[in-house]
C-alpha cells in the first residue's frame, strides 16, 4: 500500500487529477473525431460532446465503484484548463490582430454599439417576461436573459443575491446551443457564400 | 516552435496576469490578445501560428463546456425549458439580424459579424473563428465590446427591474 503523504488532501487531489485526464481524454477524442470527419469546427463541437460523453461515463463509473463523495470530484475540471484554452486563442487572435482589423473595429464601433443596445433592450423585455409569466424574481430575470458572459454574470448574480441554479441553467443552455446547433447552421451557411 | 512564438505565448500569459489584476472583463482572451498584439508589434515579423496551436486551446475551451454540464443541469433546465428557449432563441435571432445587418452594410465581414453578434460565449466564438480562419481579432473585439457595454449597462438595469410589480401586488409603500 502507498503511503499518503501527510498533511494533504491526497485522494482528493487524485480524484481530481484523474477526473481532468478523463475528461480532457474525452475532449481530445470527440475533437479528433469530428475533426477527422471534416465537420465545420469539430475540434471546438468534438471536445463539447466528447467531454460529455466522459463524463456521463465516469459518473456513472464512479456511482458503481466510489460512492457519492468522489462521484462530486470525478465531475471536476480545473478553472485553470479553461483559462489556459483562452489565453492561446487570445495569443493566437494577438498575433493577426493588425492595422486593418484596428480600423474595421473603429469603423463598425458605433453600429456595434447600437446593436448591443438593442439586444440589451430585447433582453430587458425577456427579462420581463420570465418575471411576469414565470415568476422568476426582477434580479434572477435580469441576469438569466443579460447577453453577457457567464463567468461575469455568475460573479455578480451570486454577489446581489440572484437565484444561482437559474441564472446558470439559462446561460450554460445558451452556449450549448449556441455552440452545438447554431455554430454547425451558420458554418455551413459561410461557407456556402 | 520558434522563439519568436515562445516570445508570444510568454509575452499572451504576461498580458493575460495583468488583465486579471486591472480586472479586464474576459481577461484571459483579452489579456492575452493584448499582450501578444504588442510583441508581434516589437518583433515586426509575421508569425507563423501553428495549426496545433489552435487545435489544442480549441479542445481545452471546448472541454470545459462539456464539463460544465453536470448531472442536474438537465433536471434544473426541465422546469424552465420554455423560458429558456424563449431567451436563447430571441438573443440569437437578434445577434444574427444585428450581423446581417452590419454585413450587409460591408462594416465588418459576414464571418467575423457572425460570430461577433451571436451571443455564445467568447472563447467558443473565438476558438470558432479561429477554427475558420476568420479574423479572430476583431471576433474578440466585438465581444470585448458587447460585455463591457452589458456589464457597464447591469446595475441600471438591476435597478429598473427591481421596482417591477406584478399585477394585482400591494404597492409596499402604501400609506396605511
Amino acid at each position: 500500500m502507498t503511503p499518503e503523504p501527510s498533511g494533504t488532501n491526497w485522494p482528493r487531489r487524485r480524484q481530481i487529477l484523474l477526473s481532468t485526464l478523463l475528461l480532457l481524454a474525452g475532449g481530445f477524442s470527440g475533437a479528433i473525431l469530428l475533426s477527422v470527419l471534416h465537420v465545420p469546427a469539430g475540434a471546438l463541437i468534438g471536445s463539447v460532446l466528447g467531454a460529455m460523453a466522459m463524463s456521463k461515463v465516469s459518473d456513472s463509473l464512479s456511482h458503481r465503484r466510489s460512492g457519492r463523495v468522489a462521484r462530486a470530484y470525478l465531475r471536476r475540471l480545473p478553472g485553470s484548463v479553461r483559462v489556459i484554452g483562452q489565453v492561446l486563442l487570445g495569443v493566437l487572435a494577438g498575433a493577426r490582430l493588425n492595422e486593418e482589423t484596428l480600423v474595421t473595429l473603429l469603423r463598425s464601433l458605433l453600429p456595434v454599439i447600437i446593436a448591443v443596445v438593442f439586444i440589451l433592450a430585447l433582453s430587458m423585455l425577456l427579462a420581463r417576461y420570465l418575471f411576469t409569466r414565470h415568476g422568476v424574481d426582477p434580479l434572477t430575470a435580469v441576469m438569466s436573459a443579460a447577453p453577457g458572459g457567464i463567468s461575469e454574470l455568475a460573479i455578480t448574480a451570486q454577489r446581489q443575491g440572484a437565484v444561482m441554479h437559474v441564472v446558470l441553467a439559462i446561460h450554460l443552455f445558451r452556449v450549448l446551443v449556441v455552440v452545438l446547433l447554431v455554430l454547425p447552421i451558420l458554418l455551413h451557411i459561410l461557407k456556402t457564400l | 516552435m520558434s522563439i519568436q512564438l515562445l516570445v508570444l505565448i510568454a509575452s499572451g500569459a504576461a498580458g493575460a496576469a495583468i488583465g486579471r489584476l486591472l480586472k479586464l472583463p474576459m481577461w484571459p482572451i483579452t489579456g492575452a490578445l493584448l499582450g501578444s498584439a504588442a510583441a508581434n508589434i516589437i518583433q515586426a515579423s509575421a508569425v507563423t501560428m501553428p495549426f496545433g496551436l489552435s487545435f489544442f486551446a480549441q479542445v481545452l475551451v471546448g472541454t470545459a463546456v462539456g464539463a460544465s454540464v453536470l448531472p442536474g443541469f438537465l433536471k434544473a433546465l426541465g422546469a424552465l425549458i420554455l423560458p429558456a428557449i424563449v431567451v436563447v432563441l430571441t438573443l440569437v435571432v437578434a445577434g444574427v439580424s444585428s450581423a446581417i445587418v452590419m454585413s450587409y452594410f460591408h462594416l465588418i465581414g459576414p464571418a467575423e459579424s457572425l460570430l461577433g453578434m451571436v451571443p455564445g460565449g467568447v472563447g467558443e466564438m473565438v476558438a470558432a473563428s479561429s477554427a475558420l480562419g476568420a479574423d479572430s481579432a476583431l471576433v474578440a473585439g466585438v465581444h470585448v465590446i458587447r460585455l463591457l457595454i452589458t456589464l457597464w449597462m447591469l446595475p441600471f438595469l438591476v435597478r429598473w427591474a427591481s421596482r417591477w410589480k406584478r399585477p394585482g401586488a400591494p404597492a409596499r409603500d402604501a400609506p396605511g
